[in-house]
Formats: C-alpha cells, sequence, structure tokens
C-alpha cells in the first residue's frame, strides 16, 4: 500500500511519486513548488494533528491532512 | 533591440505595479518607495487589497502577494487586475525562494513585458551560502534585474530598458540557493506546543509590563495622566474665568481627551508585542500550529492572523479576512472578530476596573483570554462552509528594530491624530449637550440635555447594576469609537467611579461583548453586506447585555 505525505513522521523525508489533487489547491501546491519528484521532509504536525508542515527545498508549506492524504510519497 | 521606456512626459502617467508572491517584500518596498507606512508582516496575506501612492508624477500600486494567475483567494484577483493594466511592473522576488518566484515572474513577462525584476533578502541569501549572477538572470528571463535599494532603484526607474531577449543561460548558472537546512529556531517554533505556549506567555508578560502596578505602562500612564488632566489643566485655566470655559477645558479637552491619551504608555507596549509578533514570523507558525483547534470552529489557522490583528483594531482585522478562500468562513471570522479586545478598548476596562482593583493585572488577563473564548464558541455554533489550509509558512526572523520603531511612531501618530481629532469633537460635543438645557442655559451636569436623554436608556443598564445615567452614555458612545468611552467617563465623572464589584465586571463584560466600533462595522459591511452585519450587530448586542445581566446576578453576594 502505497505512502502518503500525513502518514510520515516528524523528520521523516521522502519523495513525491503522485498527487491525486485537482483545481486552485495543486496550483497553488505547484507554484510553492511542491510537485512530483521534489523530496520533502516533514517538520512537524498541528495541534490536535489536523495539518502536517513539510519543507520542500526553500519553502515550508502547510496543509490540511486531507490534503496531505492526497500526495503520494516514497520514503528515501 | 531595446526600447526605452516612455519619454519624461508619459511618465507623468506611468503607473508602476509592485507584484509578487507573498511575503515577498513588496509592501516594504512601496513604503520605502513612496514614504508610506502600509502595514508589513512577515507572513503571507498581510497586504489584502492594493495601495497606492504617487510620487513625483510616478504612481506606485502595492498588490497582495499572488502565487499564479489563477487566483485561489480573493485578494489574488485584485492584483491580477492590476497588473493587466500596468504601465511598467516591478517583479518583487524573494532571493530566499527565488526558483518556485519565476513561476508567477514568467506568466507576468507574458501578459506584460515591460517587467523588471527587483530582487530581496539577498543578504539574507549571502547569509546561508547562496548567490545570484544578476546579469545571467537577466538573460535567463530577457527582462531587466536589479539588485540594489529602493533609492536605487527608484533613480533608475525612468532609465529602465526593455525588450531584451531571453537566451539559453540556464538558471542554475544565474542562482543557487545556498543551504536549505531548516534552522533550530525555526524547528523549534513549528512545534506545535512551543508556538502556543510562547505565545501565551508572550500575551501574559505584556500584559504584565502593561498593567501591573509597579510595572512601566502603569507608572507611565499616571505621569501622563498628572500632567494632562492636572498640572496643563491648570495651566491652560488658571487665567480664565469663564465658568463655561473653564469647565470646557478643564472637563471636556484636558480631563477626557487628556484621559485618553494618558493611556499610550499601556497601548504602546501592546502593540510593541503585536509588532515583534508580525515583523518576527511567530504568527505564521502560530497559525499553523493552532490550526487544529480552528478547524474543530470551522475556521482554519489563518483566522490566527486575523484574531491575533483584532488584540490591534478590530476594522482592520476584518481587513485581513480578504486572504480567505472561503467567503462563509470569512463571514464566520467577522461576525467573531468583535469579541477579540481591540487596543482601544483597553483604555475603557482600566478606567472600569482601576477604582476597584488596585493591580487589575488578572482581571485584564481573564477578559482577554475570555473574549477568544466567546470567539471560539459563537464559531463553533455559526453554520455554514469550512475553510481549509494550504499556506507557505516563513521562517523566523529576529525583528529589525528599526522597522519595530518606525511602525510603532506611526501606530502612536495615527492614535493621537484620532484622539486629537474625533475624541475631541465628540468630547466637546458630549461637553456641551452635558452643560445645557433644551433651552441652551448653561446648567448643571444632572439637568442638561443630554442627562434628561440618557436617562430613557438607562432601564437596559439597571439589571447590570448601573444606576448612573452617564455610564449608560459613555457605553452607548463606544459605537463611535471606543476610545470615547474612557473619554466621556473622564470627563463626566471627574471624581472618579464607585462601582460595587458584581456592576464593575457587568460593564466590563458589556464592553468585552458589545459591538465593535463605526471602522469596523464600515469594513465589515464593505466585505460581508449591510444585511449579515446587521444581523451580526443585533446578536451581539442581545448577547453583552445579556451576559452582562449574568455576571452581576453571579457576583452580586460579592
Amino acid at each position: 500500500m502505497s505512502m502518503r505525505v500525513f502518514d510520515l513522521k516528524e523528520g521523516e523525508t521522502a519523495t513525491i511519486t503522485g498527487m491525486d489533487i485537482e483545481g486552485g489547491a495543486l496550483e497553488r501546491l505547484n507554484a510553492l513548488g511542491v510537485r512530483v519528484g521534489e523530496s520533502i521532509e516533514v517538520l512537524s504536525f498541528s495541534l490536535l494533528k489536523s495539518s502536517v508542515l513539510i519543507s520542500c527545498n526553500a519553502v515550508r508549506v502547510g496543509m490540511r491532512k486531507s490534503l496531505a492524504k492526497k500526495i503520494e510519497v516514497k520514503p528515501c | 533591440m531595446l526600447t526605452k521606456v516612455k519619454a519624461a512626459e508619459d511618465i507623468k502617467r506611468t503607473r508602476i505595479v509592485l507584484a509578487g508572491n507573498p511575503n515577498a517584500g513588496k509592501t516594504t518596498l512601496f513604503n520605502a518607495l513612496t514614504g508610506s507606512s502600509l502595514r508589513t508582516g512577515n507572513f503571507h496575506g498581510v497586504t489584502t487589497s492594493p495601495a497606492e501612492k504617487s510620487v513625483k508624477g510616478v504612481t506606485f500600486i502595492d498588490v497582495p502577494g499572488a502565487y499564479a494567475f489563477k487566483s485561489y483567494s480573493m485578494e489574488e484577483k485584485s492584483a491580477i487586475e492590476e497588473i493587466n493594466r500596468a504601465d511598467v511592473v516591478i517583479n518583487v522576488v524573494d532571493a530566499l525562494t527565488l526558483s518556485n518566484s519565476l513561476n508567477l515572474t514568467r506568466q507576468i513577462i507574458s501578459v506584460n513585458p515591460r517587467t523588471a525584476v527587483y530582487i530581496t533578502k539577498y543578504e539574507a541569501l549571502k547569509r546561508r551560502g547562496g548567490r545570484i549572477d544578476k546579469e545571467k538572470l537577466a538573460r535567463h528571463l530577457g527582462v531587466p534585474v536589479f539588485i540594489c535599494t529602493p533609492k536605487q532603484l527608484l533613480s533608475q526607474i525612468e532609465d529602465i530598458h526593455f525588450g531584451g531577449t531571453r537566451d539559453n543561460t540556464p538558471l542554475d548558472e544565474a542562482y543557487f540557493g545556498g543551504n536549505l537546512t531548516v534552522s533550530k529556531v525555526d524547528r523549534l517554533f513549528y512545534n506545535r506546543f512551543f508556538a502556543l505556549f510562547f505565545f501565551i506567555a508572550c500575551i501574559i508578560l505584556t500584559f504584565f509590563f502593561a498593567f501591573h502596578p509597579i510595572m512601566p505602562g502603569t507608572l507611565l500612564k499616571d505621569l501622563l495622566e498628572t500632567a494632562i488632566c492636572d498640572k496643563l489643566s491648570l495651566a491652560i485655566t488658571a487665567n480664565m474665568s469663564n465658568p463655561a470655559l473653564i469647565s470646557l477645558v478643564s472637563e471636556g479637552i484636558c480631563g477626557g481627551v487628556g484621559g485618553v491619551l494618558s493611556f499610550i504608555p499601556q497601548i504602546l507596549i501592546l502593540y510593541f508585542f503585536l509588532t515583534l509578533l508580525d515583523e518576527s514570523g511567530i504568527t505564521s507558525a502560530l497559525c499553523f500550529a493552532t490550526d487544529g483547534i480552528f478547524e474543530k470552529v470551522n475556521l482554519s489557522g489563518r483566522a490566527a492572523f486575523s484574531l491575533i490583528s483584532g488584540f490591534g483594531c478590530t476594522a482592520a482585522a476584518i481587513l485581513t479576512t480578504r486572504g480567505y478562500s472561503a467567503p462563509d468562513a470569512q463571514r464566520r471570522t467577522i461576525a467573531v472578530l468583535p469579541f477579540i479586545p481591540c487596543g482601544a478598548k483597553l483604555p475603557v476596562f482600566l478606567t472600569f476596573l482601576s477604582p476597584l482593583f488596585a493591580n487589575p493585572f488578572p482581571v485584564i488577563c481573564t477578559l482577554y483570554f475570555l473574549g477568544l473564548l466567546v470567539t471560539v464558541v459563537v464559531s463553533a455554533v455559526m453554520r455554514g462552509g469550512r475553510e481549509g489550509l494550504l499556506t507557505e509558512v516563513t521562517s523566523i526572523a529576529f525583528p529589525k528594530l528599526k522597522t519595530v520603531a518606525i511602525k510603532l511612531c506611526f501606530y502612536l501618530k495615527g492614535f493621537i491624530i484620532k484622539v486629537a481629532v474625533t475624541v475631541s469633537l465628540f468630547c466637546i460635543v458630549s461637553w456641551f449637550f452635558s452643560h445645557f438645557s433644551f433651552g441652551f442655559k448653561f446648567v448643571e451636569v444632572e439637568e442638561s440635555m443630554l442627562a434628561a436623554v440618557s436617562r430613557l436608556i438607562l432601564p437596559f443598564f439597571y439589571p447590570m447594576g448601573i444606576d448612573d445615567w452617564r455610564l449608560a452614555y459613555a457605553a452607548l458612545c463606544g459605537f463611535i469609537a471606543k476610545e470615547n468611552v474612557a473619554a466621556t467617563v473622564a470627563m463626566l465623572i471627574p471624581t472618579g467611579l464607585n462601582l460595587p464589584f458584581s456592576a464593575t465586571l457587568a460593564i466590563c463584560i458589556f464592553m468585552l461583548l458589545c459591538p465593535a466600533c463605526i471602522s469596523a462595522f464600515s469594513a465589515s459591511v464593505k466585505e460581508t453586506g449591510w444585511k449579515f452585519t446587521l444581523k451580526c450587530v443585533a446578536f451581539q448586542i442581545i448577547l453583552c447585555f445579556t451576559a452582562a445581566y449574568f455576571t452581576r446576578l453571579i457576583f452580586i453576594w460579592v
């Protein structure tokens, strides 16, 4: 079973292998440099674990669990 | 072939738009180019609507940040419109995230070829080992690139040459991002527990410095109050003989206006804290950390920025909601913002609490946290769609003290002007109606026009233990500007308040939950319309009276 961003633990790194996202959210992620093939690191989870903060190159992006579960990753 | 920008007489009509990703530094550049003091902050989404100013015949327009032309939020839509009709676009690019920023740069260039790139945060890039080759970047993009101070950019704007061609210079040769490792400080503030704990600790510390009897805030306030309300008043009225004039100057102006001005030290301490939060990037970290709490009440972490802004000014906080992608979430946030005590409510609380509490610090803290609690509860029960979270979180940076000082001076200037104009005028009008009868005779306050009219609304205040028409009138003055409440009390009750414990708490709860001022009302109407705003005001009126009545009931035995 494939892993998603939200399945990673704090400090873990992975490569994005797929993004099952459409519309404005996908455009925003792409504009922030979060694309298939890029490496990410999970920096933190929010209170009550509603969101995850990832680092992708020079950018830190916070996103909800629902969005993070649509991004497929392969741990490094 | 290079094309020179328009001839001298045409430049007078030039509109230069500053566009770029959020938090690139557009507003900072705008302020430097035009001598303005628009709000800035180390946060994505500070600027929510275009601002413009003309300097030497050139009009500069600062637009909200956008990541791409296909807008995700309401504020990005207005940016796109301005770029489309600009004569020249200065694309402000953050050196630290240049690779991502060029996505928008290329879109801007394709729509408006009269684009020049201005690089910000270049020193920060060099500190982490990065570099930019300006000429190679210009050839890569096909547009001029500037790495210079705003003053140097201003002197070169008239001579910008457009029409350069792109070549195959790879971006890798033009730009190296340096060490991208997340710093220890960033990791600390990204921890969900630390960010929230740090914020709460800072609030409490700020209130301690501002309100504890032995701390600078209270000591300076007392000094200022004595200087303006007592000494200045005596000095001005020493050679006056007309009792009406003496009353106007000593009670109306020095008492009322001076009473509000004396709170400046305490308000400045609060604003210092808010400015540090804004400039350091801690607000950004907090928005992420608290997202889980806001999700439970149908908002997102972005609301943290709006609520923190509300500690300063409710009207300004309402404008921050333009960055929301969901209209329902925007409305929900606007509906609850009046429950966050703004900076202007500080003098109000202190006016009511000081006669009863030698140390109002614990009560002030309680009121502020109560306001937050009511905000969360009301948001949780409001119906409507939810707001998601997809945001860039900034790095933590030590605020530049010069920037903080400039912002505080700007706020101080605005506060003094507001008090000198709005509050003064209100005090003079109130003084007139409280010292003249319907026959326009100079009378005792109890026989005045104001007394007669205010007694009509007094019954609504009886259940909260208020039987003085002057306090009922003061409470209503707050709808114009909250500063009017403290000024009115100081003017009409110069001997000081003597309310029982339950009534003091009741009126504080009333002031905490009552509708915000007319500026916030106007901002809400602009963003959500009359119908929704009036519904919110009606709810707030019912809530503030009901809560005040209950507060008195609970504490009447104390």
